[in-house]
């Protein structure tokens, strides 16, 4: 019975697609009589099916499994052709496999409570359709992706969900704020997207496959037949690098770690998706890359020190924030950049259970969030307070939570984290390695109990002296999932991922782990329980921390470098184009003066004709360094 | 049979364009309309008929004295084309008010412009072809003159003058590809009054010319072409037209008459004189790069919806001239892709422009706010621009991926450097199109002037129609590459994809 749920897994991405499909009825409104909520009931309903046929998926595949292990990975393989034309023949190739099924299971279950959630969170609003139409899309994209086996739709995939952000973080589009949240989100995810296509059209003509397998099975091949033949050429190690900035875009990842603080601008309930399981889609190809990434060591130091760098330092920036859910979304970029460390370390067992324990209490910390902020008109941290007398139920749902990622036992935080230890503490680099992965937990462990002690500690504050328990829909699903998080280590230990045991049994790298967590979570405590005169910094200190708060000046950095570059090549190309190709009729040379002008362009006529020169040499220059012959990377090689 | 279809597909707009003045005003509308569809529709059954398409010809002499005859004819690369024009008249027709004013003169004009369009892609006697593609430029130069916008008058003019500069050119690279045919010289045979020579395709291809000539008629053709399709810096008249041609017209004009400059460069640049194509390749991958990066930047930088549109349209001619130079057989796949796909976006987003303009009275961008606003705003139309725009971006799942995706895998091995410019320029291409749509659809809608009629259904339609289109292609692929894929792989000059088996390291 449940095997026909296995052999058509593959159903599991249409049923929200249908949904997110169906929602176009009403997004501009082609439906009006029934009003939005309907809308929102389908997209539910579709979702609650893809669940339901994931689980029963998911139990077949274990029912198969006790017929013997081959049962178990002989995976069922389904492709649909794309298409095929001059030689080139891409497919989507799926493959129906244990860890795809478990995803899906999350994904979809993830999907399921939240969408009961946003019913709730978004009571009043007219923007259903857009939001539940997005928020399916987001499914289905996910299950796709975690289905694929081809490279090609990863990116693909990717670069939907990449436009699928933008028109959800462009929900409330009437705000200034959330119109540049959504554009930067675009962007800058986009920027990813681009280099890994770039990759993706170069590696091409080496491997002749972007299936993973088969690229995976090229790279054993080329290991074997190199063994110890020196180094690769530069030119496959610039390929390798632009194959994984698509997951550092999709991770957040520093530099392109912006847009996830931007996208804070979305409804709450697409926060829960993205947050808990969207950017997991960057970690995903990544790991499926990872036979790839092995060949250099060049990218594996690469993903070391940016997943490293931004384990702590966005992890730091957390502990600046004063927007709620921006101070959560920064510690997302951090768990993920031990991700990266763990994938540069070649430890996949270890980045898979650290991607496989954090979406769960991810997810819970948001949605207990959530009720705080709904019910109390703010998300600035400074503005609450005091709630653990009034809302103690939702600050128990948060300290699951958080109890579930930083390094406590027997959560699966702890026992993820603990592998990673033993991981690091095995590379060329133990000391530094270890160092950072326990200061990295400290400063989780700081910044959760931080958000926990600002909202729930401390004395209640003008917006929290008054703080109903908020509709049932949003209580029910938080509380729902808390109880899952709670069962996770059993969960865990009944399907042989991590022993439970007591902590000496844990191994050497217990005990350090667990004080991480004690001393960043007690000094947090200390200086926010009852507020510290030192919770914001003294003079030079308190520079540091305002630089932080403010994302490192991040975004100013983008402003003045790539921003300011493009806009200045823009406006230089608008204003040449003007002067040399259209500037030939009086009249458009009057249409172009006064436009720009409206550039701001005050030139006299003599700059005016250096510039022109400038333009000119500069394109000539162009076209000859283009026109020069290059080598094609490794294209024909052999 | 077969040949009667293809004698048709020109016959109709070319009776319909001379009956038209004679019908009852409220007919030009319907008998263009009905033309155009079945033009249409004869185009499906030679594309779906499964017969031979070498089948579809017609040769008859006209002006023997001059080398012109009637020579008509269809390969992979000619019917997609000609089927793109002949939808891309279908809905500029659809996208025409009915109270189109002085409407036989108008759709008149239109069935010549079409006219001349099936019969530049479906001739195979270069004089043919250029006797339509200079028919071509007389229609639409009286459709902009006569129905265009404020300034319509100067863009009809410099259009004009950019056309026949290049018509002129064009007939100068035909007249001498074959006046230095040696042998050329000696004057009609004595006794028949016939030429020792012919502009047939075919007989070109033979053609036995010095190098040194070959790059003189060479320079000729792409810098004839160069201006039509246009690329940097030929492209003066682009925008000026695009954005004071009435939308219909657009449509037309970027869509399908552009389209000239590409088909014109694969056939008597590529096809004919692959030896020099080869040599200048680099270049002219180079103009393409520049092209696209340009034309990228310029639309960020511009201030008005239709003036953005037309400068975009110059990224994508870049990034078509780029897999043009590359020459693969998979380059020249996604020639004719982004030749289709590129007609069908563009016109989708004139036309979504158009709509807005319409109704908002204003092509501004700083003028425009919160049109997605789903009370008072333009929701349908704005999630037809935003289909748009992200077509044009090449977002997966359009049409516009599917050709990019092939132009930069068909040029990556020829080309590297220029395709990675082309891909800056296809992320530049995203930000104007959020740039767009941030402005325009997102934001606060202004409450004074939001007071506008909602679109109508028949208004929808051609926009509706285009971005189905946009959409199933960019899904089934094969609508865009399965005609031409034999085609494309007779020209192709350099090799395919190289094959991986080799060892990284050897």
């Amino acid at each position: 019975m449940t095997a026909a749920f296995l052999q058509t897994a593959w159903l599991v991405p249409l049923y929200p697609l249908v949904a997110a499909v169906l929602s176009l009825l009403w997004s501009p409104g082609l439906i009006k009589r029934t009003g939005p909520r309907p809308c929102g009931y389908l997209n539910l309903l579709m979702v609650t099916l893809a669940f339901g046929h994931s689980v029963l998926a998911l139990l077949g595949l274990h029912t198969n499994s006790l017929a013997g292990p081959d049962a178990l990975y002989a995976p069922i393989r389904f492709g649909w052709q794309w298409l095929s034309t001059a030689g080139l023949t891409i497919g989507f190739d799926g493959v129906i496999t244990e860890p795809a099924l478990i995803a899906m299971t999350v994904i979809t279950g993830v999907h399921v409570l939240t969408q009961i959630y946003a019913i709730g969170y978004l009571e009043m609003d007219w923007g259903w359709p857009r939001f539940f139409g997005c928020l399916s899309f987001f499914e289905a994209g996910l299950c796709a992706l975690v289905l694929t086996d081809s490279l090609f739709f990863s990116y693909v995939l990717l670069e939907l969900l990449t436009l699928g952000t933008y028109l959800v973080v462009g929900t409330w589009y009437n705000q200034p704020l959330v119109v540049k949240g959504a554009r930067d989100a675009f962007l800058t995810k986009r920027i990813g997207d681009l280099v890994l296509l770039a990759g993706l059209v170069a590696i091409l003509p080496v491997t002749g496959t972007w299936n993973f397998h088969g690229l995976a099975s090229w790279a054993q091949s080329l290991a074997a037949s190199q063994a110890g033949d020196g180094p690769l050429p530069w030119s496959f190690t610039l390929i390798l690098l632009a194959l994984v900035a698509g997951p550092m875009g999709k991770c957040a990842q520093i530099p392109l770690h912006l847009w996830l603080d931007e996208a804070m601008e979305s409804p709450l309930p697409s926060t829960v998706l993205r947050n808990s399981v969207v950017v997991l889609g960057g970690a995903w190809v990544l790991l499926r890359l990872e036979p790839l990434l092995v060949l250099s060591p060049l990218v594996q130091t690469t993903l070391v020190a940016v997943g490293g760098a931004t384990a702590v330092v966005a992890s730091l920036i957390a502990l600046a924030q004063t927007d709620v859910k921006r101070a959560l979304s920064f510690l997302v970029s951090s768990w993920l950049g031990l991700l990266f460390v763990a994938v540069g370390l070649g430890g996949t067992d270890v980045a898979d259970h650290l991607l496989l324990v954090y979406p769960l209490p991810m997810a819970l910390l948001l949605m207990a969030v959530g009720t705080v902020v709904i019910s109390n008109v703010t998300q600035d941290l400074t503005q609450l307070g005091g709630l653990w007398s009034r809302r103690p139920l939702m600050g128990l749902a948060f300290l699951t939570g958080a109890a579930g990622l930083m390094g406590l036992p027997p959560f699966g935080g702890f026992a993820a984290l603990r592998e990673l230890l033993e991981l690091v503490a095995g590379s060329s680099q133990p000391v530094l390695l270890i160092g950072l992965v326990l200061l990295t937990n400290a400063l989780i462990s700081g910044g959760l109990i931080r958000v926990f002690c600002q909202i729930w500690g401390g004395d209640p504050t003008p917006f929290t002296v008054r703080s109903a328990e908020v509709l049932w829909l949003m209580v029910l699903p938080t509380l729902l999932l808390m109880g899952v998080v709670v069962h996770l280590p059993q969960l865990f230990a009944a399907n042989g991922i991590f022993a439970v045991a007591p902590l000496p049994g844990w191994g050497p790298m217990a005990w350090p782990l667990v004080g991480s967590t004690v001393l960043g979570g007690g000094l947090s405590a200390f200086f926010y329980l009852r507020p510290h005169p030192l919770a914001h910094l003294p003079s030079a200190l308190g520079g540091l921390q305002d630089w932080l708060a403010a994302d490192m000046q991040t975004e100013r950095f983008y402003q003045r470098t790539l921003v300011g570059l493009v806009v200045v090549l823009a406006r230089w190309s608008a204003w040449s184009d003007q002067r040399l190709v259209d500037g030939f009729s009086s009249q458009a040379g009057a249409a172009a003066l006064a436009s720009s002008r409206r550039l701001g362009l005050t030139t006299t006529g003599r700059t005016q004709a250096y510039a022109l020169t400038l333009v000119l040499g500069v394109l000539l220059m162009a076209v000859w360094l283009l026109a020069r012959p290059v080598g094609v990377p490794l294209a024909g090689l052999g | 049979m077969d040949s009667l279809m293809l004698l048709l597909v020109l016959l109709l707009p070319l009776g319909a364009g001379v009956a038209i003045p004679f019908l009852n005003p409220r007919l030009a509308r319907p008998a263009a309309l009905a033309v155009a569809a079945a033009q249409v529709a004869l185009g499906l059954v030679m594309a779906l008929g499964g017969s031979d398409l070498s089948a579809y010809a017609i040769t008859q002499s006209w002006l023997p004295q001059l080398g012109l005859a009637l020579d008509l004819g269809l390969d992979g690369v000619s019917l997609p084309l000609v089927l793109l024009a002949s939808a891309l008249t279908a809905m500029a027709v659809l996208a025409t008010p009915a109270s189109q004013e002085r409407p036989r003169f108008y759709f008149s004009l239109m069935l010549a412009t079409n006219l001349g369009l099936v019969g530049a892609f479906m001739a195979r006697n270069a004089l043919l072809f250029v006797f339509a593609y200079e028919l071509i430029l007389i229609p639409t130069t009286l459709l902009v003159a006569s129905f265009g916008g404020a300034k319509r008058a100067g863009a009809a003019v410099r259009f004009l003058t950019y056309g026949a500069a290049s018509g002129l050119t064009l007939l100068a690279a035909v007249l001498a590809f074959v006046w230095l045919q040696p042998g050329a010289g000696s004057g009609p045979i004595a006794g028949s009054g016939q030429w020792a020579f012919s502009f047939a395709y075919a007989d070109l291809a033979q053609h036995a010319l010095t190098p040194e000539n070959q790059r003189w008629v060479m320079a000729l053709v792409l810098l004839a072409f160069g201006l039509k399709l246009p690329v940097v810096p030929f492209h003066g008249w682009q925008p000026a037209t695009y954005s004071q041609a009435p939308t219909p017209v657009a449509m037309l004009l970027s869509g399908a008459v552009s389209k000239l400059g590409a088909y014109g460069l694969l056939r008597f640049g590529l096809e004919l004189l692959p030896d020099t194509w080869a040599a200048w390749s680099p270049w002219i991958a180079a103009v393409g790069a520049i092209s696209a990066i340009y034309g990228a930047l310029n639309a960020i930088a511009q201030l008005d919806m239709r003036r953005l549109v037309a400068y975009g349209s110059l990224g994508h001619m870049g990034m078509l001239v780029l897999a043009l130079a590359a020459a693969t057989p998979l380059s020249l796949q996604g020639v004719v892709a982004q030749i289709l796909a590129h007609g069908l976006i563009i016109a989708l987003l004139f036309c979504v422009v158009g709509m807005i303009e319409a109704k908002t009275g204003t092509s501004s961008i700083a003028e425009l706010s919160g049109l997605l606003n789903p009370q008072r705003g333009l929701p349908f139309t704005l999630g037809l621009l935003l289909l748009g725009l992200m077509a044009a971006a090449g977002v997966p799942g359009l049409a516009g991926f599917v050709a990019e995706l092939l132009v930069f895998e068909g040029s990556w091995t020829a080309f590297p450097l220029p395709t990675l410019v082309c891909l800056v320029a296809s992320g530049l291409t995203a930000v104007y199109a959020v740039r767009l749509f941030n402005r325009v659809g997102f934001g606060r809608l202004d409450n004074d002037r939001a007071d506008w009629k909602s679109t109508t259904w028949p208004e929808r339609l051609p926009a509706m129609v285009l971005a189905a289109a946009v959409l199933i292609a960019g899904i089934w692929p094969q609508a865009l590459t399965g005609l031409s894929e034999s085609t494309t792989a007779g020209l192709a000059i350099r090799t395919a994809l190289a094959t991986a088996t080799a060892p990284l390291i050897s």
